[in-house]
């Protein structure tokens, strides 16, 4: 057969260990012993400020993606126009990207830390008032953490918004150009209806990954600190199982995570199957 | 006239951005080439007096040619063997008809999803009952597992364009299935073949929690868990910390400058239904 392979790595790799994981959820191992505690382990999940501080944070990460959506358009639909090295452009948004999420992170640790970059180009232009730890200050860390994780995924919208763009029958532009549309006009009334359903599956995978791919962010730059402010429903997973050994409730975690996660791919399915 | 207005405000928009999307990897280039008082003076002009002491001592004292080492033999291990099963399970997919197959198809998309972060303590567990704990292997394995449903995905609408009379033709010329694969399916997927294992390159390369997890013994680090915990651990000195993320950075690059036509495709792909 030759789906054999994959489906045994993927049963071993990833069903399993989800199988595995819903029905560990509902034990708790008490001097190597497993016991059944229904929902306890839920329950303490539930009641941790912490969980709901992670999930919160993840909730604030949902509002980079309208952020990010409405600007890849924009950025789009001015490459789109062919302005002189718009491919040059187009090169550079991407890299971003394709960095690594350490690499990144440690790079904005170093600008934006109360001795950085940042601080000293705002001492220069005489705003020393604005200058901040943003990555220690409890009410600034996590924005700034947004902003970087904008930074470093905005070009993949960009790529993704232009390409289909670029397959946009031209007569509808101009005939709206024959009507006198300005460039606002045209964008609103013919490129955004255009790209309607990219825009639509654009919106369902960043939300899914603001809530499941931001451990690295977390883990480099912040470790969910100043004072837990940080922290994300991944990044709690990790800490509870790897720094508490408290296995049993981070699967609840990692259940509801799943279950958030689940409806996000529903979603994505549903759009899938309209395009049909 | 209202044309060049137009397009010089597009001009001053797009380097501004520009500014903003190059400052970061300005900042770290430059300032692995100065020395580390420079760097605490003056941050953001070239240097003075171009070192590439920074690139030696990023070397000293710790096993850091071991940990680029390490992450190559993942990449090239883990990409390949994504690449060869997720082409079987792509060609069943796009050109045999078995029961049950649309079922599971639909399984494998969702599959792409699931944060990895949720799945490490059972895959632990797992890897400790089989004995694999700190083996290359154990991460492979893994990396495969969490790879392929992309790659399935990609591999098999790419076969899915290749028309049926060629493979027809030749199973009338007495080829079985394998061979057909052989002798057709694997010459014209070669693109896919590549762009996919672009993409799963820079992945690998680029990943962190597993192999922070799995592999704990020093010698067996990868280069991105290695560098992050180079911060504060191996060293104060800033430029010499960004001179490793230089060295860290610079294969995606160079993959980014020779094929980015193939990586961006690859990227988007998983993105646009066919």
């Amino acid at each position: 057969m030759y789906i054999g392979p994959a489906f045994v790595i993927l049963i071993v790799v990833i069903i399993y260990p989800i199988i595995n994981m819903i029905y560990q959820s509902f034990f708790t191992s008490i001097a190597d012993k497993n016991i059944f505690v229904g929902l306890q382990n839920y329950r303490l999940a539930l009641n941790d400020e912490l969980f709901w501080i992670a999930l919160k944070n993840n909730l604030k990460l949902f509002l980079c993606v309208p952020v990010m959506t409405i600007l890849s358009l924009l950025i789009a639909a001015v490459l789109y126009n062919k302005i002189w090295g718009w491919q040059v452009y187009r090169s550079l948004i991407f890299i971003p990207y394709i960095l690594a999420i350490p690499v990144v992170g440690i790079v904005f640790s170093y600008i934006l830390q109360y001795n950085g970059v940042i601080n000293t180009l705002l001492k220069g232009i005489g705003l020393e008032k604005m200058t901040a730890d943003w990555l220690g200050n409890p009410v600034l860390a996590f924005p700034s953490i947004a902003m970087v994780i904008i930074w470093k995924q905005l070009g993949f919208g960009v790529i993704l918004f232009l390409a289909r763009m670029m397959s946009i029958e031209k007569s509808l532009y101009e005939s709206a150009e024959v009507d006198g549309a300005t460039w606002f006009q045209k964008f609103i009334w013919i490129t955004i209806p255009q790209t309607k359903s990219i825009i639509e599956f654009y919106v369902i995978i960043t939300l899914i990954e603001m809530l499941s791919w931001v451990f690295n962010f977390i883990y480099v730059m912040t470790s969910g600190g100043p004072g837990n402010k940080t922290t994300v429903l991944e990044y709690l997973i990790y800490k509870k199982s790897f720094g508490g050994g408290d296995f049993n409730i981070a699967m609840a975690i990692s259940v509801m995570l799943l279950l958030l996660a689940g409806i996000l791919v529903i979603l994505h399915q549903i759009v899938l199957r309209k395009e049909d | 006239m209202k044309g060049v207005k137009k397009e010089l405000a597009a001009q001053i928009l797009m380097i501004l951005l520009m500014i903003i999307i190059i400052f970061p990897l300005y900042f770290m280039i430059v300032n692995s080439f100065k020395t580390h008082d420079e760097y605490v003076t003056d941050m953001i002009g070239l240097p003075s007096k171009f070192t590439i002491q920074n690139y030696i001592e990023a070397f000293r004292g710790k096993p850091f040619g071991q940990w680029i080492y390490n992450s190559f033999l993942l990449t090239i291990l883990g990409t390949f063997f994504t690449a060869v099963i997720a082409m079987l399970a792509g060609y069943a997919f796009a050109k045999m008809e078995f029961k049950g197959k649309k079922v599971l198809f639909q399984c494998v998309i969702p599959l792409m999803s699931v944060p990895p972060v949720a799945m490490i303590i059972p895959q632990f567990r797992m890897i400790k009952v089989l004995g694999l704990v700190n083996t290359r292997s154990s991460v492979i394995l893994i990396y495969v597992g969490i790879m392929l449903p992309m790659t399935i995905y990609l591999m098999r609408n790419f076969m899915k364009a290749v028309p049926d009379t060629l493979l027809d033709a030749s199973r009338i010329d007495g080829c079985g299935s394998f061979k057909t694969l052989y002798k057709i399916m694997i010459p014209l997927s070669l693109p896919a073949f590549i762009t996919s294992s672009l993409v799963n390159i820079v992945w690998v390369w680029n990943e962190l929690l597993i192999s922070l997890v799995f592999l704990q013994k020093e010698n067996l680090r990868t280069l991105m868990v290695g560098i992050t915990l180079f911060k504060g651990r191996f060293t104060l000195n800033i430029p010499v910390i960004m001179a490793g993320l230089v060295i860290a950075t610079a294969p995606i690059i160079l993959v980014y400058i020779f094929a980015q036509k193939h990586l961006v495709e690859g990227m988007l792909a998983g993105a646009v239904k066919e």
